[in-house]
């Protein structure tokens, strides 16, 4: 059986790296999920994923042990994300081409499809404020409940159910003028 | 949308993850009709499906990334380390110079307020003052138990003198000038002048040979 979250906070805390490898490989995915899905971008989101394990690494002493160390690590990717959307704002435009490289595509149709769909999604979640591109990206790639993702975002699970039914309307608003624009 | 506001609940469920069945089908039947809560719907269906393949559409190896984090923290604790060791080399403890001068202040004051409530030497001289004023031999300071040297008398005013003198230590101390500890010093400065260093402010001695002061 494996060590628990708390156990290896400790061991990490007391300079463990094989410890704090080990957190990272736990919890890594979920950060990329959520830098992912706010950035918009594959690479934007291994720099976020980067920038906040490095900081968690820092805060590590301030995160207390009976806590949910899962919604600790999402609130800190999600602050993180959050911060680079809005630093990198000037950039967003013209990031479709690194947005989602087929990684292991099932045919060459099937990817295609998907990377059109995907692309479709990205750019209807252009104009979402960065709280609700978290809460999409927490729901729907993360699986996250309304109760987890209230506690990620800091926020009542009220606000995070309206948040997200506001996103998935002005999405497809911005879905039906992406594909009026493309025929 | 036409009724639509009234599926909102049921929209709200359904994207929470929770969706009522009843609800769930009473708003599927009202998407037949509403292109608009169609395509909320459709929505919703594609962000599951992306999100529950999103590691095999995009997910790739993370490895990488890890690796580089693991080899920064390692770097960042080594110069963290050899700096720490550096300085502790180099300069144990560099303040800044004004953190230096408020030290500075801060032991002066603290210092001056000790002095000026350290009554240790006091204490000291009443003790030694008592024992004098027990003393059966006080009349006779060679044969005064205590040794008194590097005494030094000013007067403050008509009712106390200031004597500063040597016994096992330097003791300073303020007394009336009835003290019988006074009296026994003085009586040794002058019987013993070579062992005091400013008898002669104070001699005033009456012809009896009594001291008076």
């Amino acid at each position: 059986m494996g060590f628990s979250d708390g156990q290896l906070v400790e061991e990490a805390l007391g300079g463990s790296a094989v410890a704090f490898e080990q957190l990272m490989a736990r919890y890594e995915r979920l950060v990329f999920k959520i830098a992912f899905v706010c950035t918009g971008r594959h690479d934007s989101a291994l720099d976020v994923l980067q920038n906040v394990f490095l900081k968690i690494h820092r805060k590590l002493s301030h995160y207390r042990i009976e806590g949910d160390f899962r919604n600790w690590i999402a609130r800190i990717a999600v602050n993180e994300s959050i911060n680079w959307q809005r630093s990198q704002k000037r950039h967003r435009a013209d990031s479709l081409d690194a947005a989602m490289p087929a990684v292991s595509p099932p045919s060459q149709e099937q990817s295609v499809r998907d990377r059109e769909r995907w692309e479709l999604i990205n750019r209807s979640m252009e104009t979402l404020k960065p709280m609700c591109r978290a809460a999409i990206g927490l729901r729907y790639f993360e699986g996250m409940s309304v109760h987890e993702i209230a506690h990620a975002l800091g926020c009542r699970e009220g606000t995070v159910k309206s948040m997200l039914f506001r996103s998935l309307q002005q999405m497809r608003l911005n879905m039906g003028l992406s594909k009026e624009v493309v025929l | 949308m036409k009724d639509c506001n009234r599926f909102k609940e049921s929209v709200q469920s359904l994207i929470a993850g929770s969706p009522r069945l009843e609800q769930l089908e009473e708003f599927v039947e009202h998407c037949r009709t509403c292109s608009d809560c169609r395509d909320l719907f459709e929505m919703h269906r594609t962000l599951t499906d992306l999100g529950s393949r999103f590691d095999e559409l995009a997910m790739g190896s993370l490895d990488e990334t890890r690796a580089l984090v693991i080899q920064e923290i390692a770097e960042k604790d080594r110069h963290r380390s050899r700096s720490g060791r550096m300085r502790a080399a180099s300069s144990p403890l560099i303040l800044p110079p004004l953190t230096t001068a408020a030290l500075f202040a801060i032991v002066f004051v603290l210092g001056f307020i000790v002095s000026r409530f350290d009554d240790r030497s006091l204490f000291k001289a009443k003790d030694i003052s008592d024992k004098a004023f027990l003393s059966e031999s006080l009349k006779n300071a060679d044969s005064s138990p205590y040794v008194f040297s590097n005494v030094a008398v000013k007067y403050l005013d008509n009712q106390r003198i200031f004597v500063e003198f040597d016994i096992s230590r330097r003791v300073q101390i303020v007394e009336p000038t009835h003290s019988e500890l006074v009296k026994e010093i003085l009586m040794h400065s002058v019987l013993n002048p070579a062992s005091t260093g400013a008898i002669g402010h104070f001699q005033n001695t009456t012809s009896a040979g009594r001291f008076l002061y």
